[in-house]
């Protein structure tokens, strides 16, 4: 994999994703780096969902202990639900609103929202490098949505219809 | 103002990247593994007897430095760009439009802004000013070089397209058609994304749109 600036910058946006401070961003990025270059994957395919799961590890590993990162288990429930991650699409809100939600996001949720939207990957694409079942990534997103339902009655947020 | 849910998300994201200082150590931290990389498939392929070890190790230690350093220096210091060069970054940061850092129509309002420039933005007379609107600015880089990324609007088609000037330094923009010496704007497609480049009085331009065979855009 050729480490150039785009895409140095795209993994440290993922590293943000989850740590929301920038220099944790940055020693997230480079020790995930680190140990990367020290036991590359066996395949070029693999190359950037391995470090993607490098960083997210070392990430629970690093924050978890600290007890910055939230101990839930992941497939805590199961709601049965009807819609796909492209629920999401039909939310409008304003780059003010999103600055302050993303303090109150989880750290999953984040990490959810940043897969999806900068990312662009599918629910199972997000729960195959999550390594969670695809329910509970859904699950994730009807909280998140209900939240951002929840900011839609304080501020300037819009949630359409339910996409498919 | 609203946007979809992803656009904010993706803007939220732009606005997070790598300091200068963080890239350099990436990478150098990148060209030691490759120079560690390089030694072992070298001893590999040699095979390395006990008595020249050190001697080897040594040698392979002041090489690697001297990689390391150039390669610093390269990175910090590039040497020369081409249009292509040029045409490549434009493309690759009009495709990742970050937020502009001041708003405002005016070319002397923004110029203003830009102060940590060794030049004075200005408007080139390639554009027609009555199709192109200024809509602001902020900094960037060209293949090193500290730059204006200025955002206009062409009010044909209402279409957003990015407009970079950068300073003409002697020796290191190679190539540049020089529109003062009756040269034509050279366009590079890149991904399908047409760029012109040209320079004019001291300074290289780059606007992602064509050229339509006319003497104005």
């Amino acid at each position: 994999m050729e480490f150039n600036q785009a895409r140095l910058n795209r993994f440290y946006q993922y590293c943000f994703s989850l740590t929301l401070h920038e220099q944790d961003a940055y020693d997230l990025l480079q020790s995930g780096i680190e140990k990367f270059l020290k036991h590359p994957p066996a395949t070029s395919a693999a190359e950037e969902p391995f470090l993607y799961r490098i960083i997210r590890n070392r990430f629970i590993d690093q924050y978890r202990h600290q007890q910055r990162f939230e101990s839930e288990p992941y497939d805590d429930e199961q709601h049965s639900v009807d819609f796909d991650i492209s629920t999401l699409e039909s939310i409008f809100i304003d780059n003010h609103t999103l600055n302050k939600l993303m303090a109150e996001l989880s750290t999953v949720e984040r990490e959810i929202l940043f897969l999806w939207a900068v990312e662009e990957y599918t629910t199972q694409e997000v729960a195959d490098l999550m390594s969670i079942p695809k329910g509970t990534v859904l699950s994730r997103i009807f909280r998140l949505r209900k939240k951002l339902q929840k900011n839609c009655d304080e501020s300037d947020v819009v949630v359409g219809g339910m996409g498919q | 103002m609203s946007n979809t849910l992803k656009q904010s998300t993706k803007s939220f994201y732009d606005e997070k990247t790598l300091s200068e200082q963080q890239q350099e150590a990436l990478g150098n931290l990148l060209a030691k593994h490759q120079v560690e990389m390089n030694e072992e498939g070298g001893n590999k392929n040699k095979g390395v007897s006990r008595s020249g070890f050190w001697s080897r190790r040594i040698v392979a230690g002041v090489a690697s430095s001297v990689t390391l350093a150039l390669m610093a220096v390269l990175f910090l210091f590039p040497s020369s760009a081409n249009v292509q060069g040029v045409a490549t970054e434009v493309a690759e940061n009009h495709r990742h439009l970050k937020p502009l850092t001041i708003q405002s129509s005016s070319y002397q309002k923004t110029g203003a802004f830009f102060s940590e420039l060794s030049f004075l933005i200005k408007e080139s007379s390639l554009l027609d000013e009555q199709r192109w609107q200024l809509m602001g600015g902020r900094y960037c880089s060209v293949n090193g070089v500290k730059a204006a990324q200025l955002r206009l609007r062409d009010k044909r088609d209402n279409s957003v397209q990015t407009f970079y000037q950068v300073n003409n330094k002697p020796g290191y923009f190679e190539g540049i058609p020089d529109i003062r010496n009756n040269e034509l704007p050279l366009t590079v497609n890149i991904d399908g994304l047409p760029v012109q480049v040209w320079s004019e009085g001291g300074i290289v331009y780059s606007l992602t749109r064509s050229l339509e065979n006319t003497n104005q855009l």
